[in-house]
């Protein structure tokens, strides 16, 4: 762990909340804002709001400036306090990744920081010892379950398919004297370079068109209006959020609220819970046609962006022209209140209401079993940086000859090797032994 | 002799590592018998046990670098190499790699020459039996008879410090088909006792194989019908003092060797011949008496695979080119590169037989498979010293490596520390991964445990671009006039004046290329274009500085520009690795109670016990996270 870079972490849970909090630092942290900042930035003052400049237009955020060594690492440190909207908060953070010598702190790097800089005493350290390995562990679990899902095995391929096409590469330069070493072709490189830059490129597109969605699953409760929906919100929940009125559509808009659910073998599974007002076409007071337009839209985009649904009825007829993950009869305080297929609930009694908040979270935790789909933001820095990498690579190839070998193939493959690098965390990393058994395996090597 | 003599330095074995250890000990210590240098046999000294080659891709950067240190091996090289050529001379200067043949006599009596020119070092023909300790510090050695003629020696020498350097000789086994000789090499015995010395105390061993080809005799052979590979019409040398081709300098000399010419011996050119697919039919179906494939044989490198493993691996192939070099202008003896064996007689004599040209060809010597121990290197650090015991240095074969280059490289490494070590000051000369190949060799030792012998690849090095033959000097000399390596010898001052001068010439031709148009573009612009070439280069600044340069500053200089602007994208990655270089763990941390830490990670750091949190990070099994947890349990423990 060096600390000469600048560490970049959101320091907030990953969700809808008014304002989230990203912590840079290290010895660039003031430089680092100011490159971001529409102006210089006034370094007398502690607090201030910054116009910052970013892809995505020029972000308003308060900021709190901490100079070193009077800040929790003991170096300079620049808190951002931006609107907690998750797109917000990643397209900043990962403007802040691509400024120089700035990175993804590794789990606990900030308290390891402020331990080292003598900011932590030595109790303080053990809690830091025994959070950082609950961390590395939550991490490498993640990490697993990353290579173990479908991108995980998506990137892994790219992994194979760029260390193999390396080995070519490093076998004409360090084999080039064997006679059995045929260098790969300018061409054919080409074209396999082209073929990774493009599952690159979808993944990280794939990866923005999901997360403007949402960066955790998403669960509505669904149903005619007046089903109880948002008694049961509440108290999933267990507090008072939303209006509950037993006049139809007092909830005109989506209520999304984080809901944390301890579950005995899945650990905490955080979810955001969404209380959707009632279907327009179960209403039996009429809405105008502007109303009803409008509710419509809010339920069919929260419907598309939903990964369980919970379907309400306290009749158990269930009419819903979606899919539903569970089927919920609300309203069941009576034992006699069965249907086949639903669980019963009670907000009143209380009846299942923990069975329900477990199998919310075994339900979120399945629809998302491939959701490692999202990338971790550390992991679309990585991604990111072996892009730009196979880029120059294959601009540094882009003018050779298709049939002879490539004429910088030492300048190709200092590119290429950083890019398998980069890539490592994502598909596996490959040690430069790997890439020399390849060559043994595929050349008779050795005159 | 009933005296026990003392030395700043003993070096134990006279191979490759081991002369060079023993001249970069005295380059450091200087005066008179600073330096012991025990061998099984003073007359074998510098032998070249295998292909009597020096250089190659990665090893040629290895040979400069040993060079630009003020080592051994480039000077032996240049004064006695039969056969220059540049390999990979069409591709980019981060991969060229200069290589040589040497006469191996010439070169073995000139490596003599120049170790018996040295008053610091005394020679001793014994073999080593025991170390002598005091607590956990290897104080000298006790001796015992060694294989060569005089049997003089003192029953013990008291050291500042050890190196030892054994090569294939631990416990070495040689085979040929189903026939095994005890000996590290060819008709000579092993050392056995050593072995079980370093497992009493207590050091963890392995065993690795390499092999040698047949040699022939060349009148036997009809040299004139084969192809001949003649070698580079403008060859190089390996020093920087050694003068070009054509040129007139001064050159240089040590006792009876000297290079104030360039090449020292006459060129001479090999042929090529091939193994025929008959041949291949015959080792097929004699595979089940090859020891290899009767599973009794220790590990050996898949990149200098055997005959029989080429015709069993690569069934398709029906023949494979062999080089016929000659071993020396003594002797007739050629060596056949490219059929390592350990056949039997009787298939390797048909292998030999129906190569083109060898139809008649006698056999001086069958190829044969040596298997040796070696100790792990985990058991190591960076400098060569074994994290067991104060005062013992290990380099060479015996850490699992392969080859005179790599073999000298830690030998040069070893010598120094062992040096420091004596004087009283730390033992910390450890090269960076981005300074030097041979920061990666002794890097990739104390990460990673062989699992053949190790070889030295340009792919191993990430910073392959700023590694480069042309740039060695600019690189390491600094480092050797900081050490105090040029200080003792007039050879070294030489080198100090001769560096001086260069980084002159190297600081007024950055002025010119800042200053210069070419074509209507900067001159730094046109070095990076394919067509403007080192001749033109040459040209255009010696018109603008009213002086023509010397080639080797102009090809350091254009190199370097051409690369600069992607060795400028890895900066910050160095300057990353280099702050996590400098932060050093304690080698005596217990992992063991480390429990938060991941048990993966826990048994890594407990094998390896890395000196400094980037070692740490190149271990399998350890995360960013573990290290990062890592700083803050090494930094409780302070």
């Amino acid at each position: 762990m060096d600390t000469t870079t600048t560490i970049v972490a959101v320091a907030t849970p990953q969700a809808s909340s008014e304002r989230a909090l990203i912590r840079l630092s290290g010895p660039n942290a003031f430089d680092a804002i100011d490159m971001l900042a529409v102006r210089p930035v006034d370094r007398t003052r502690g607090v201030g709001t910054l116009r910052l400049r970013l892809p995505i237009g020029v972000l308003p955020t308060l900021a709190v400036r901490l100079c070193a060594p009077a800040s929790y690492t003991g170096q300079d440190t620049v808190e951002l306090l931006p609107p907690g909207s998750p797109t917000v908060v990643d397209a900043l953070v990962r403007a802040l990744l691509a400024l120089p010598h700035v990175r993804h702190a590794e789990a606990g790097e900030f308290s390891a920081r402020a331990y080292l800089s003598g900011r932590l005493t030595l109790e303080q350290a053990e809690g830091v010892a025994a959070s950082i390995a609950a961390v590395t562990d939550a991490q490498l679990d993640a990490a697993q379950r990353l290579l173990q899902g479908q991108t995980g095995r998506r990137y892994a391929k790219l992994v194979d398919d760029l260390a193999s096409a390396l080995a070519l590469v490093e076998a004409a330069a360090d084999f080039a004297e064997e006679e059995h070493v045929v260098p790969i072709a300018a061409g054919d490189l080409r074209q396999r370079l082209d073929a990774m830059l493009d599952m690159l490129e979808r993944e990280m597109e794939g990866r923005m068109g999901r997360e403007a969605a949402s960066a955790r699953p998403l669960a509505v409760l669904a149903g005619a209006p007046n089903a109880g929906k948002t008694s049961l919100f509440n108290a999933l929940l267990a507090r008072h959020r939303a209006v509950v009125s037993p006049v139809e559509h007092a909830t005109r808009d989506a209520i999304v609220e984080p809901l944390a659910i301890d579950h005995p073998t899945l650990g905490v599974v955080t979810i955001d819970l969404a209380d959707l007002p009632g279907l327009p076409e179960h209403a039996t007071t009429p809405l105008d046609e502007q109303e009803r337009a409008s509710v419509q839209a809010v339920i069919d985009q929260a419907m598309e962006r939903a990964d369980v649904v919970l379907l309400c009825d306290p009749s158990g007829e269930f009419i819903w022209p979606g899919p539903a993950t569970l089927r919920l009869r609300t309203k069941a305080d009576a034992p006699e209140s069965v249907a086949p297929g639903a669980m019963p609930v009670s907000t009143f009694t209380g009846l299942n209401l923990d069975r329900l908040r477990l199998a919310l979270a075994e339900a979120a935790v399945s629809a998302r079993q491939d959701a490692s789909a999202g990338l971790l933001p550390r992991h679309a820095a990585l991604a990111r940086r072996a892009l730009d990498a196979l880029s120059r690579t294959r601009q540094i190839i882009a003018h050779d000859p298709p049939q002879g070998p490539p004429r910088e193939g030492e300048l190709a493959a200092a590119e290429m090797r950083r890019a398998l690098d980069a890539l490592g965390e994502l598909g596996g990393h490959v040690h430069p032994d790997e890439v020399l058994g390849r060559i043994f395996a595929s050349f008779c090597i050795g005159k | 002799m009933g005296e026990t003599p003392f030395h700043a330095v003993v070096v134990i074995g006279g191979g490759h590592a081991g002369v060079e250890a023993a001249w970069a000990a005295a380059n450091m210590l200087g005066g008179e018998g600073t330096v012991g240098l025990v061998t099984l046999r003073a007359d074998t000294v510098g032998t070249m046990s295998c292909n009597p080659a020096i250089g190659g891709l990665a090893k040629g950067q290895l040979v400069n670098e040993i060079d630009a240190l003020g080592g051994l091996m480039a000077l032996a090289a240049d004064a006695t190499g039969i056969n220059f050529a540049l390999l990979n001379r069409s591709r980019g200067p981060a991969v060229r790699g200069p290589r040589t043949q040497s006469d191996k006599h010439a070169y073995a009596r000139a490596i003599r020459g120049m170790i018996a020119a040295r008053p610091e070092i005394v020679s001793y023909e014994a073999a080593v039996e025991s170390f002598l300790l005091e607590g956990d510090r290897v104080v000298g050695v006790r001796l015992g008879p060694g294989t060569g003629e005089v049997q003089l020696f003192p029953e013990t020498i008291r050291a500042g410090a050890v190196v030892l350097t054994t090569g294939t000789f631990m416990r070495g086994l040689m085979h040929t088909g189903e026939q095994k000789t005890s000996g590290g090499r060819f008709g000579e015995g092993p050392s056995v006792g050593i072995s079980a010395e370093l497992q009493r105390l207590g050091f963890e061993l392995g065993r690795l194989r390499t092999g040698t080809p047949p040699r022939l005799k060349k009148s036997t052979i009809a040299w004139d019908r084969l192809d001949v590979q003649p070698p580079d019409e403008m060859p190089e040398p390996f020093s920087t003092l050694t003068p070009l081709p054509g040129s007139v300098g001064t050159g240089w000399s040590v006792g009876p060797v000297r290079a104030n010419r360039f090449p020292v011996l006459p060129p001479t050119a090999c042929r090529k011949t091939s193994t025929a697919p008959d041949a291949h039919e015959f080792v097929r179906a004699n595979l089940h008496r090859a020891p290899m494939f009767r599973g009794d044989l220790a590990p050996g490198p898949r990149y200098c695979p055997s005959i029989e493993d080429k015709v069993h691996r690569f069934a398709e192939r029906t023949s494979h080119t062999v080089f016929l070099e000659p071993e020396s202008l003594e002797s007739d003896w050629v060596y056949c590169n490219g059929i390592a064996t350990s056949l039997p007689a009787d298939v390797q004599e048909v292998v030999v037989r129906t190569m083109p040209g060898c139809e008649n060809a006698h056999v001086y010597r069958w190829g044969y498979a040596v298997e040796y121990d070696m100790v792990r290197p985990h058991q190591i650090e960076a400098t060569g010293r074994t994290k067991r015991y104060a005062g013992l240095y290990l380099a060479g074969q015996i850490n699992g490596t392969s080859g005179y280059e790599e073999a000298a490289a830690q030998g040069l490494v070893a010598g120094v520390n062992a040096a420091l070590d004596a004087m009283g000051r730390e033992p910390n000369f450890v090269l960076g991964r981005d300074e030097a190949y041979i920061g990666v060799l002794m890097d990739d030792l104390v990460t990673r445990t062989p699992v053949e012998p190790y070889r030295m690849f340009t792919s191993r090095a990430e910073h392959r671009l700023q590694l480069r033959s042309d740039n060695a000097p600019d690189r390491l000399t600094p480092h050797a006039m900081a050490l105090g390596l040029l200080n003792t010898t007039d050879l070294g001052r030489q080198r100090a004046e001769a560096f001086a001068s260069r980084q002159q010439d190297i600081e007024s031709l950055r002025s010119i290329i800042a200053q210069t148009r070419v074509d209507g573009q900067p001159m730094a612009q046109a070095l990076r274009r394919p067509d403007y070439d080192d001749a033109r280069f040459g040209q255009d600044v010696a018109m603008a500085a009213g002086k023509p340069f010397d080639p080797r500053v102009l090809r350091a200089v254009s190199a370097e520009v051409r690369y600069e602007p992607y060795i400028q994208r890895q900066a910050g990655e160095v300057r990353r690795q280099r702050e996590m270089e400098r932060r050093r763990i304690p080698t005596h941390v217990d992992y063991r109670a480390m429990t938060s830490l991941r048990t993966e990670a826990r048994q890594a750091l407990d094998r390896f016990r890395p000196t400094t949190f980037g070692q740490a990070s190149r271990l399998e099994g350890v995360t960013p996270a573990d290290l990062t947890l890592l700083s803050v349990l090494v930094a409780r423990l302070r």
